[in-house]
């Protein structure tokens, strides 16, 4: 019943955000209306703006455009929401936010307020809500993630797969790296699979063996309630 | 036969034959309207070149054309270039044909309109179909579909205003871009 539950939840915030943005070989983009400065080297386009390149799509109220005096691009969105897709064979990244800045060359994207990242890997769906999110992706021929930190007061996580009880959590920081699959948690971390939980400082958990460590902090608790049907 | 009897008729025929050959030689640039009952100023010149001068004696443009046509207060260009300097940026228009009706103050420039802005920073450069340029204020504005290059991306969308004084420029609908290659 509870799984159930967490289906349905996992299917209703899947659709809400992952209807798909094309991608496309030629950075391109298209908007209602843009104007730009000469003297400050920057374009602003407005209304349903729309860019794509061979690495992500992205989708905002308004985009900054800004060009570096090494000629590269320095992306800036706000909308309600932005969106932003990655996907290939191997993973797709969807995101919600308010605000998004993107430097094309660091392959870094920062989200702020209220936002939603859905990174679905390793037959693994990880969701994080929360209110600053920085996203590195590596610039490789296939765009893989490289690292993921988010903080937020509240910050939560649910992470879902096929055969496995779901884990929710909560922390007011997150750190994931995507080839090790480790996700640390830190700050009043609160932890929930299967009816045990964890309360502790930091948590380090590791999404492709499924393990979980607590490391012991001077003078910092660690509660752990094991569910007694286990 | 009395010759005195043919001076009349002789002098007659002299006067008549004089008037006619004076009406067909006179000037034809100059008529009269019967509408207006005013006079209509015709000029053509070739290779026309201007330099404009404002009040305090600053350059306000430099105009090339191949021809020009002035018929009282409006002035036609073929082949126009117009050359405008703001601050550092130098502006440059070309076009097929450009028309005037307020001394080069402002002009209607069109077919294959062309604008080129360089400075040490940056480069710019726009095509449309028809151009107002405003000399007084400085301005560039269009309702037709435009291109634009500025150098990171091409853009194309339909209406442009461009502020020279400010370097600023917009695109009024339906933008679409994508990076220069």
């Amino acid at each position: 019943m509870k799984y159930g539950v967490f289906l349905i939840v996992f299917l209703i915030h899947g659709l809400s955000i992952s209807s798909d943005l094309k991608h496309c070989k030629t950075a391109s983009f298209s908007a209602e209306s843009s104007s730009g400065s000469g003297r400050l080297g920057e374009m602003i386009h407005r209304g349903n703006v729309v860019y794509c390149d061979q690495q992500v799509a992205f989708s905002a109220d308004q985009l900054t455009v800004k060009r570096t005096d090494d000629q590269r691009s320095i992306f800036e969105g706000i909308g309600n929401p932005i969106r932003m897709q990655q996907r290939n064979e191997s993973f797709s990244i969807d995101a919600k936010a308010q605000k998004f800045s993107y430097r094309s060359n660091e392959q870094l994207f920062n989200f702020e307020n209220k936002v939603e990242i859905d990174l679905v890997s390793r037959d693994n769906k990880l969701m994080i809500k929360s209110t600053q999110v920085s996203y590195q992706f590596q610039n490789t021929d296939q765009t893989l993630p490289d690292a993921l930190n988010a903080s937020g007061d509240p910050l939560s996580i649910l992470i879902t797969g096929e055969n496995r009880a779901p884990l929710e959590a909560t922390a007011s920081q997150l750190s994931y790296q995507h080839q090790t699959g480790t996700l640390t948690l830190q700050g009043k971390v609160t932890f929930n699979q299967a009816g045990n939980q964890i309360k502790a400082e930091k948590l380090i958990y590791n999404s492709i063996d499924q393990t979980w460590q607590v490391p012991p902090i001077k003078n910092k608790r660690i509660e752990i309630i094991k569910n007694p049907e286990l | 036969m009395n010759v005195k009897r043919l001076i009349p008729y002789l002098t007659a025929a002299i006067v008549f034959s004089w008037a006619i050959a004076l009406f067909f030689s006179s000037p034809k640039t100059t008529k009269t309207d019967p509408s207006m009952g005013a006079l209509i100023h015709q000029y053509k010149m070739s290779d026309l070149s201007i330099v404009q001068f404002d009040k305090s004696g600053q350059q306000i443009h430099t105009i090339h054309a191949e021809k020009a046509e002035t018929i009282n207060d409006l002035t036609t260009l073929t082949a126009p270039t117009i050359e405008t300097r703001v601050e550092d940026n130098r502006w440059k228009m070309s076009a097929g044909s450009a028309s005037s009706k307020d001394n080069f103050l402002s002009l209607a420039l069109a077919q294959r309109v062309n604008i080129e802005e360089s400075s040490a920073k940056t480069r710019l450069s726009f095509v449309t179909d028809n151009l107002h340029y405003d000399a007084r204020r400085k301005q560039l504005s269009t309702e037709a579909p435009v291109t634009i290059n500025n150098g990171g991306f091409k853009l194309s969308g339909v209406g442009l205003s461009v502020d020279l004084t400010n370097q600023r420029y917009e695109i009024k609908s339906q933008v679409k871009g994508q990076e220069a290659q």
